[in-house]
């Protein structure tokens, strides 16, 4: 009698052990595919952002590039007009009559358009300074 | 994104004219004074384009830095072909 109950008890127990580790097994698949399910959520998440940041981030380089590219354009003209202006400065100088002193060349003018270009140019340097940014002009 | 580093946005300066006399006359011929002058009128306008490309890359390193960090477009960095004068 006492053995049959032994066995009877030790079954139980069994089954019991059986199903606390199938219950804890099941618990623990099921928490784990939530977390992987949750991780793979904020990944994407996060891939997502990354390629936003970068669309922003090229869109935002060309904008620049074009614009580096349309100031050039303008130095360029600029640098045009005064060679334009230094050659009139010396095209309206006379020519040296034979056996009298030489003209004066046009000193004056030759620096002054010749330094409002160097203004340009610091200003430039002023401009892409650390304070001012690029410049807006 | 790293700091920029400052030496390759570093810009550069031309000192003005003085055109200050020393009394002492040469005779120069226009053709080459014409082109001498016209050189530095194009020098200048290098170091111009050179400073403002200077400017450009620092902008766009503050901008692409900020976008990075915050997900969000600056104000003043995406300038548009309005901005153009």
């Amino acid at each position: 009698m006492t053995r049959i109950r032994v066995i009877v008890a030790i079954v139980v127990a069994l089954a019991i052990v059986a199903g606390v580790v199938m219950i804890r097994r099941g618990g623990e698949t099921a928490g784990a595919v939530k977390v992987t399910a949750t991780t793979d959520q904020a990944q994407a998440k996060r891939v997502v952002e990354a390629r936003a940041d970068e669309r922003a981030a090229a869109t935002v380089t060309q904008s620049i590039a074009a614009r580096t590219v349309r100031i050039d354009a303008q130095t360029d003209a600029y640098v045009q007009a005064t060679i334009e202006d230094l050659r009139n400065a010396l095209a309206n100088v006379p020519p040296a009559a034979a056996d009298a002193a030489l003209p004066a060349a046009p000193v004056d003018r030759l620096r002054d358009s010749l330094n409002a270009g160097i203004a340009r140019a610091n200003r430039a340097a002023d401009d892409a300074g650390p304070a001012g940014g690029a410049g807006e002009d | 994104m790293p700091a920029l580093p400052e030496e390759l946005v570093k810009t550069e300066r031309l000192a003005p004219i003085a055109g200050k006399p020393s009394g002492e006359l040469v005779a120069i011929d226009k053709g080459v004074l014409a082109e001498i002058a016209e050189r530095l009128a194009q020098a200048a306008g290098a170091i111009e384009r050179g400073n403002n490309r200077a400017g450009g890359v620092r902008k766009l390193w503050t901008c692409v830095e900020a976008i990075m960090r915050t997900g969000v477009t600056p104000a003043g960095c995406d300038i548009r072909r309005s901005r153009g004068s």
